[in-house]
């Protein structure tokens, strides 16, 4: 199965669900599914940033599994990150996203 | 789709200095001012390679550059520059702000990553367009006086 997040919500969403579960697992191979995309919404942007230890890592991870990163970019303006994220992460909004999955389409999304 | 009179900012234009707005406050103004109606005369709607659009539409009083609006998808960045480019234009003389450079709204705008810069070109091109246009509407109107 194919999948893609939608990390939307903000608290423990980045820094438990991602960087103690999803990350690793994915590090470790042991997912249980093809991530196809991960979209951040909010705050979630500032994981994207250079120098984030979480976002280097799930940046190393989408360039050896093939998935998508992408930061909402109004969200990321809105916090002057937009130009500070780790290189090769791109920001867009539902159009960028929409056609960046396009190729690879997701079964399912996951919003968290 | 957005539309912007810049009427209501001549007092903050900055001209040739560096414009210290951010994207999303330029986003922000356009969103308060996206019921004005438009000036008549418009240049053509050009789209980007994504299907982002932009139009401009620009009145002129005399050789100056009188009042500019715009129709434009809702893309952030492509709302910004166009915002930034009436900021830049409005109250100065058509000769020299009839053709911008894409650069020119690059330097002005900091903090847009350089894959999305490209929206630059494409309000640059808009503008002229719509440059043409007001001069081509505007002598119209003064030979048939």
């Amino acid at each position: 199965m194919k999948v893609a997040y939608i990390f939307s919500t903000q608290g423990h969403t980045v820094s438990y669900k991602l960087g103690r579960m999803i990350l690793p697992q994915l590090e470790e191979n042991r997912h249980g599914v093809d991530v196809v995309g991960m979209f951040f919404f909010e705050d979630n942007n500032y994981v994207l940033m250079q120098g984030n230890p979480l976002g280097e890592r799930l940046k190393l991870q989408a360039d050896e599994k093939g998935f998508v990163l992408m930061g909402c970019d109004q969200c990321c303006y809105e916090r002057e990150i937009a130009d500070k994220l780790v290189a090769g992460i791109p920001i867009g909004c539902f159009p960028d996203l929409y056609a960046a999955l396009s190729g690879n389409p997701p079964d399912q999304v996951i919003t968290l | 789709m957005s539309t912007h009179d810049v009427r209501v900012q001549r007092s903050s234009i900055c001209g040739c200095a560096r414009t210290r707005r951010t994207v999303t406050e330029f986003v922000l103004d356009a969103c308060r001012r996206s019921h004005e109606p438009l000036p008549p005369s418009s240049g053509d709607r050009l789209m980007a390679s994504d299907g982002a659009a932009i139009r401009f539409h620009a009145s002129l009083q005399g050789d100056e550059i009188a009042d500019v609006r715009y129709e434009a998808s809702s893309c952030a960045t492509l709302i910004a520059y166009a915002e930034l480019l009436g900021d830049f234009v409005v109250g100065k003389p058509i000769v020299r702000v009839a053709a911008l450079a894409p650069r020119t709204l690059i330097e002005l705008l900091p903090g847009v990553p350089r894959e999305r810069q490209e929206r630059a070109i494409i309000v640059a091109q808009a503008w002229s367009s719509a440059i043409a246009t007001a001069w081509q509407s505007e002598h119209q109107d003064r030979s048939e006086r």
